[in-house]
């Protein structure tokens, strides 16, 4: 790259006033492609789409083709929810957690490795755990066992078994409870208790409990697909539905050998979603598909939005989330209800935005009925609206590019270096779409931003906090908005409610939602060799109606969920 | 009494803080050797980051490269001016794979581009990237020397959580970020509270074990994964080692109140513990090669809250779109200490406060003119308009004849 200091000094300001042209910016049509075409070429190469955006590829008769999957370490959240489910204890804290990688949208950790620093957090974690644990009932809640009839030294061995198997995820080797039983008996001196205390924090900074390694099954030749093993898979359930460690009915399921058929897997899916641990994972799912992790820890300008505060912003995250799972769990589980339902579930903190009371005798987690030409669906609920705007104003820009990347899975290239992105201050005598009008009028910034402002100018009814308002300074809203050089939505639109009806109508925000399923349920980035999978989940999401809940189900007996690559990667 | 009072001054300004690099610490003596003898310290190296671009017209010197004037943002650096080199106006340029703010912070310290591989998305050009493809510079010189401490480096953080390469500058190897520490109450702990003899010996019964378990799981996975599983026998056996030596050798800093360390409005009282802590372990000899990591290269929704107002100046920086770029400004003030900067004496075990020079411009809590003059001036001369990432290697054990004020532009240093 030839640039140099002082080409790179010229300043250039997508926002209001425009300073001068740049020189790194030079890069024409984001991405180097027509922007909208899904890319069918194969992934890691020029022209592939965005973070979950490896399309849907034919399948081939009798070839079955899967993306490599590396080892997984647990992320925060498994590691707290794991070690919660494990040991009984009612929460386990991820403050100091070894930090997740985030690949794309969703976190997971497959590059990188475990650091002195994340020896030291998993040791004082696991001894965090079993102390909270073994302070609140003693280790015979979770391992039965008669003292009395069998002694001591037999009911750890008992102990390491079992309660190995639930943190291993799979039976221990004769190895592994020789070594467990030998460690319990060099600090039983103390005591039972004592003893396995020690057992169960080492089983916790186990490389068997942190990772999830797969190996499929035996001998198989390097480079072909192998079906994973009853256990493998019953792992992957549990941390694709749950975000948790399997429950003894999988690990049962598994030790029978019974997962092996699809139709068994499918029955265990159908099982999982039902039981309230699923809330996990769908929490986890849309906070992290619509940014909304920081929501509880975002500042806002307190002159202009007073009414916002940390527990606000925590009921918004909560309200997004109790709203995904009522539509999954309780309501008709459909993308289009996602997307467009006059209703939400939310907690008493949010009435006042909302500027409505609850109805008599409904509870937090009933179905709150919304006015509904104002709202529709998750993307005008609060939470959204507030972690895609800027301190002091809404941001078009923002969420139209969020929108874009992770509705309907199109990259949009970062701003240039040079770039002053500072938003520009607000003012009584101008709308937001009034102070964003460089973006179209410089061709420099036209072409990114023809892609995304005219998306999040549809959302212009809400304010930075998403409170709805019919007026921007002393103008009337004008929530018009546009799509560009997508597949199938192109074309103009009015206002929030046209934009969820078109998002929901859309093949390709839902081929983009079926794979951002897929990615989570992988915890690793697909492949060109996820294709056949994705095509047959496309396929199979449509005909069901968008039945989000279907989706999960029929992800769990895809290929990519079920075979890995075998050998060497 | 008079002799030691020398002996202080001297260390102070020869040895301590030539060594350490940071200015206008006060001199604390946990350490000197039985003589006293300047000549035994140990050399140091420590790297500061601070993001998104400074008052160049407050950081930069005026002058010549060896008769100058230290703006106000080096004040406080003033009476060690003999000893500084101060770069400005070096470029690192990348012109690798990877997003253009994402890819700044990875470089800093190692010279080296992204890899292009599926870790991570794309980087809006049409290619995919991954983490950084070689070790940060103070991890080579580790590598040599990191074995004279208990830690070979240590690496504090303030608001730099999830981990992606604009988060992540100090890395072992390729693929190989290490996670800064971010909570001070966590860190107090893990490097200064010990732990009894027993908890040593269950500790190193759980280690022990957990290594043979390792070493199957080797032997069970896929070639790149055998690489994770070698890299955590490496990290446990690091961590082992610290196990045999208990707490007593040195007193950390008194932190006060226990605070989250990710609300915004808790940044000026994390990043003044983590000083603090590093300012101990360095005294202590805990380690001599430390970073200090002041939030990330490109995921930052810091509105400054603390400041008062600056809110109604219309900035919320957005993570995504960031303002990191790969032209990274090495040098600069990363060292305005806070005006509320403490010395820290391990003998009493107290923090005693101190006055320090002044310093504008870091949209600090240091800031002395009103924050409304600050925050006009940060916009009208620095904004975006440079936008540089930038840092200071604080490599300052030098001949002290040098005091070289290198202000000519560099184009293309690396640092490996």
């Amino acid at each position: 790259m030839a640039f140099g200091l002082v080409a790179a000094a010229a300043p250039v300001a997508c926002t209001g006033k425009v300073g001068g042209a740049g020189s790194d910016v030079g890069s024409g049509s984001p991405s180097g492609r027509s922007p909208g075409s899904p890319s069918g070429q194969s992934a890691g190469s020029p022209g592939s789409s965005g973070s979950s955006g490896v399309a849907a590829a034919a399948c081939v008769p009798g070839v079955i083709s899967v993306g490599d999957a590396p080892m997984q370490r647990l992320t925060q959240e498994q590691y707290a929810n794991s070690a919660r489910a494990l040991l009984g204890v009612a929460a386990v804290s991820t403050a100091n957690l070894p930090s997740d990688e985030k690949l794309g949208v969703f976190a997971s950790n497959v590059a990188t490795s475990v650091t002195d620093l994340s020896v030291d957090q998993y040791t004082v974690a696991a001894e965090n755990v079993a102390k909270a644990a073994l302070a609140q009932a003693k280790w015979d809640t979770l391992v039965p066992c008669n003292h009395t009839a069998l002694g001591d030294d037999a009911c750890a061995a008992q102990f390491v078994n079992t309660f190995g198997m639930r943190a291993f995820r799979r039976p221990l080797t004769s190895t592994e409870v020789g070594r467990y039983t030998a460690e319990y008996k060099m600090f039983a001196a103390s005591g039972y208790d004592n003893g396995i205390r020690v057992v169960v924090e080492t089983m916790l900074q186990s490389p068997n409990f942190l990772y999830r390694s797969e190996v499929g099954a035996p001998n198989a030749a390097s480079g072909t697909a192998v079906p994973l093993t009853s256990f493998e898979l019953a792992s992957r359930l549990s941390f694709f539905l749950w975000n948790s460690t399997p429950d003894d009915a999988l690990l049962s399921a598994a030790s029978a050998n019974s997962l092996a058929d699809p139709s068994a897997l499918q029955a265990h899916a159908q099982r999982m979603l039902a039981d309230p641990r699923a809330h996990d994972t769908i929490a986890s799912f849309h906070k992290q598909w619509l940014d909304l992790t920081n929501v509880g820890s975002l500042v806002k300008d307190p002159t202009t939005y007073p009414s916002f505060s940390a527990a606000v912003g925590a009921a918004m995250a909560n309200e997004t989330v109790d709203f995904a799972d009522y539509v999954l769990r309780r309501g008709d589980g459909t993308f289009q209800t996602l997307l467009t339902a006059p209703f939400t579930v939310a907690g008493d903190a949010l009435l006042p935005l909302y500027r409505i009371t609850r109805p008599a005798g409904a509870g937090a987690q009933d179905p709150l009925p919304l006015e509904a030409k104002q709202r529709a669906g998750i993307l005008t609920q609060p939470g959204f609206l507030t972690v895609h705007a800027h301190a002091n104003q809404s941001a078009p820009v923002v969420r139209g590019k969020i929108i874009r990347q992770n509705l309907l899975c199109e990259p949009v290239p970062d701003p240039p270096n040079n770039v002053n992105t500072t938003p520009p201050d607000p003012s009584p005598n101008s709308t937001t779409r009034q102070r964003f009008a460089a973006h179209e009028s410089v061709p420099l910034c036209a072409s990114c931003h023809t892609l995304i402002d005219g998306i999040g100018f549809g959302l212009e009814s809400f304010d930075g906090i998403g409170q709805y308002r019919t007026m921007d300074g002393n103008s009337p809203v004008d929530a018009s908005g546009t799509f560009v050089k997508t597949t199938d939505l192109d074309g103009p639109f009015n206002g929030a409610i046209a934009l969820a009806n078109k998002l929901a109508a859309s093949p390709e925000v839902r081929a983009c939602v079926t794979g951002q399923w897929l990615t989570y349920a992988l915890g690793r980035m697909k492949t060109a060799d996820d294709g056949c999978s994705l095509s047959r989940l496309v396929a199979s999401f449509n005909a069901s109606g968008q039945n989000i809940k279907q989706l999960l189900v029929d992800i769990v007996t895809a290929d990519s969920f079920r075979y890995r690559t075998g050998g060497t990667l | 009494m008079k002799r030691r009072e020398g002996l202080n001054r001297n260390f102070h300004r020869r040895a301590f803080l030539s060594g350490l690099g940071l200015a206008g610490l006060y001199p604390f003596i946990p350490i000197l050797n039985a003589s006293g003898q300047e000549a035994t310290f140990p050399k140091r190296l420590v790297l500061f980051f601070t993001p998104h671009g400074t008052l160049f017209d407050a950081w930069l010197p005026t002058g010549t490269e060896t008769n100058f004037t230290l703006g106000t943002i080096l004040q406080s650096l003033q009476p060690f001016q003999r000893k500084l080199n101060i770069l400005a106006g070096v470029s690192m340029h990348d012109a690798g794979v990877g997003a253009p703010h994402t890819k700044g912070l990875p470089l800093l310290w190692t010279g080296s581009p992204l890899l292009q591989d599926m870790t991570f998305r794309e980087d809006g050009k049409g290619f995919y990237f991954g983490w950084n493809s070689s070790a940060s510079v103070d991890q080579v010189i580790a590598n040599r020397i990191g074995s004279a401490t208990v830690y070979p480096t240590l690496e504090f953080g303030v608001r730099s959580q999830a981990a992606v390469p604009g988060t992540r500058m100090i890395y072992t190897g390729p693929k190989q970020p290490k996670d800064p520490m971010t909570d001070p109450a966590a860190a107090l702990t893990r490097l200064f509270a010990g732990h009894t003899d027993v908890a040593g010996l269950e500790r190193k019964s759980a280690l022990d074990l957990i290594q043979a378990e390792l070493g199957e799981l080797g032997t069970r996975v896929a070639k790149e994964d055998q690489m994770k599983v070698q890299a955590h026998l490496a990290a446990i056996r690091t961590s082992e080692m610290r196990i045999a030596q208990s707490s007593t050798r040195c007193n950390g800093p008194v932190l006060g109140k226990q605070v989250d360390p990710l609300p915004e409005a808790n940044t000026p009282s994390v990043y003044q513990s983590q000083m603090d802590l590093m300012v101990s372990a360095l005294a202590c000899d805990m380690t001599r090669i430390a970073s200090m990591q002041y939030t990330v290269g490109d995921i930052d929704q810091t509105v400054y809250s603390w400041l008062g107002r600056p809110l109604a100046l219309g900035r919320q920086r957005r993570g995504k779109q960031s303002q990191a770029p790969q032209d990274l400004h090495l040098v600069r003030a990363a060292i305005c200490l806070p005006a509320r900067q403490t010395r820290l004496d391990p003998r009493r075990q107290r923090n005693v406060p101190r006055q320090l020079p002044r310093c504008v411009g870091e949209r600090g809590w240091q800031a002395q003119q009103p924050l409304a003059r600050a925050d006009s001036l940060h916009h009208r001369r620095c904004g975006r308009r440079r936008g540089q990432d930038g840092a200071l290697p604080h490599v300052l054990d030098r001949p002290s004849s040098h005091g070289r004020n290198v202000t000519s532009r560099i184009p293309g240093l690396l640092l490996s």
